[in-house]
């Protein structure tokens, strides 16, 4: 078995031979965003996210099918399979278990037609993420010769190169003028991401996508270590009464690259702006104080926090700029 | 006309059996405009390219050039039946062809992302395969 680590090393290096760059993360990565400003470029220079996306799927050759209902699901695979591409239908019963994506090379291609399907499962919670898993498949051609694909596989939030095709999507198609130009909004009169801004700049530039990755993108984009939280009550195994706590940490790249963390089941404290909204039940932002988290004193934040009609809060703590 | 965009464009349409109505509603164009663009009397734009060919599953560059991306193929090494598929294969009495094409289908998934690991199929699995794939391979 490859150890993950030395595979991460192997994939990058062959990106960066694909790519014709330096295999270093940031360099690889600078090169893909070149590539895709040039194949954005080529269509309009004011592409939004959304149209970047969908540029890019056009130049890799990559239909997209996004299905949102188990009924969507089998109705795409059943007009796959009578079309003679069976590959969807050997992995049916995996789309139900765990699976996110697969990406099938068609066996039939007519005139015209593109040569990879990616198939996103958007059913149920999965929905948030299709914006994200989309530019994900889209971004992994970019990385490797995609006719050259073997059998890959990933595994959710354990494998590295996962980790980074994530950013390298993000940076791919978060970026051109109009997200540049309008990135600058998501910031309150505090100077640091507010959530109510970060949601007005989805529902306005890329609606199709999860507020959490719009708020890693524009923290991205303004170098801020920022954590995206999705906070909700839940028992501990030495508390049984249901307290707020974290349930999802989203780091953004300068948080995960300073090792800025809030671990998950972490106790949301009182003191928090989480908290108040919570209690509240309406959006709270202020100071952070970090040490109240963690037991070490000293770093503070800046919190927006926004509850979710019962279900718990979403927020972002902003950490100082670290470049 | 079909060496045009605007005859290329019509083709395809035609062939995945899309009135211009279906097509211009997926693409955000207006019937007319569609028209248009499939007469040759007008010169769509980038953004409305983007748009058609991606309600059409096709690309830019085969709508203004007719150019598809290049055919490369890996070369098909020989068969190797792995143990689970042979044994459903005996357990099913599946013929060679029905073997290969069912691992044929496994291996049109070149991707995956899931949160569990991908085990490898067991000859329970392959069977349930067949079974789901049979209707199709016939």
């Amino acid at each position: 078995m490859v150890e993950p680590l030395y595979a991460f090393e192997r994939k990058l290096r062959g990106a960066a031979a694909h790519l014709g760059c330096s295999p270093a993360e940031d360099s690889v990565v600078a090169a893909c965003v070149e590539t895709a400003n040039e194949i954005a470029g080529r269509i309009d220079s004011d592409l939004s996210p959304s149209e970047r996306l969908d540029a890019l799927a056009d130049h890799y050759s990559v239909s997209l099918e996004v299905v949102t209902t188990t009924a969507s699901l089998d109705a795409t695979v059943e007009r796959y399979a009578r079309a003679g591409e069976l590959g969807f239908l050997t992995r049916r019963q995996r789309f139900d278990a765990d699976l996110i994506a697969a990406i099938l090379r068609r066996r039939f291609v007519e005139e015209g037609q593109r040569r990879f399907v990616a198939m996103i499962d958007a059913r149920e919670h999965r929905r948030a993420m299709a914006f994200h898993s989309k530019a994900h498949e889209v971004a992994h051609p970019a990385l490797e010769p995609q006719l050259d694909l073997d059998f890959r596989e990933e595994i959710s939030k354990r494998d590295p190169w996962e980790s980074f095709v994530d950013r390298v999507a993000s940076e791919m198609v978060f970026a051109g003028r109009p997200w540049t130009s309008s990135v600058g909004q998501v910031l309150g009169s505090s100077g640091y991401i507010e959530l109510s801004a970060v949601r007005n700049l989805r529902e306005t530039m890329v609606p199709e996508a999860s507020t959490t990755a719009i708020a890693i993108a524009a923290a991205g984009s303004l170098s801020r270590a920022a954590l995206i939280l999705w906070c909700c009550p839940e028992v501990s195994k030495r508390d049984p009464v249901p307290t707020l706590r974290v349930l999802q940490v989203t780091p953004s790249r300068a948080a995960f690259a300073s090792a800025t963390f809030i671990h998950r089941k972490c106790r949301v404290p009182d003191s928090s702006p989480i908290f108040a909204a919570w209690q509240s039940g309406q959006s709270r932002s202020g100071l952070e104080d970090i040490g109240t988290w963690v037991g070490r004193p000293g770093q503070m934040g800046w919190t927006s926090a926004i509850p979710a009609a019962g279900r718990g809060v979403q927020a972002v703590i902003n950490f100082a700029d670290t470049r | 006309m079909t060496n045009t965009p605007g005859g290329r464009l019509r083709k395809l349409r035609e062939g995945q059996g899309l009135t211009q109505q279906t097509l211009a509603e997926r693409a955000g164009l207006s019937v007319s405009f569609l028209s248009e663009i499939e007469n040759g009397r007008r010169n769509p734009s980038g953004r409305v390219l983007l748009s058609l060919a991606s309600a059409l599953g096709t690309t830019i560059d085969f709508l203004l050039r007719g150019i598809e991306p290049p055919r490369r193929e890996k070369a098909r090494g020989p068969m190797v039946v792995p143990p689970e598929l042979a044994a459903a294969a005996e357990r099913a009495g599946l013929s060679l062809k029905t073997v290969r094409a069912l691992q044929d289908a496994y291996s049109q998934v070149v991707a995956s992302r899931g949160a569990e690991p991908e085990r490898e199929p067991t000859a329970d699995d392959w069977l349930a395969m067949y079974r789901a794939l049979q209707r199709f391979m016939e």
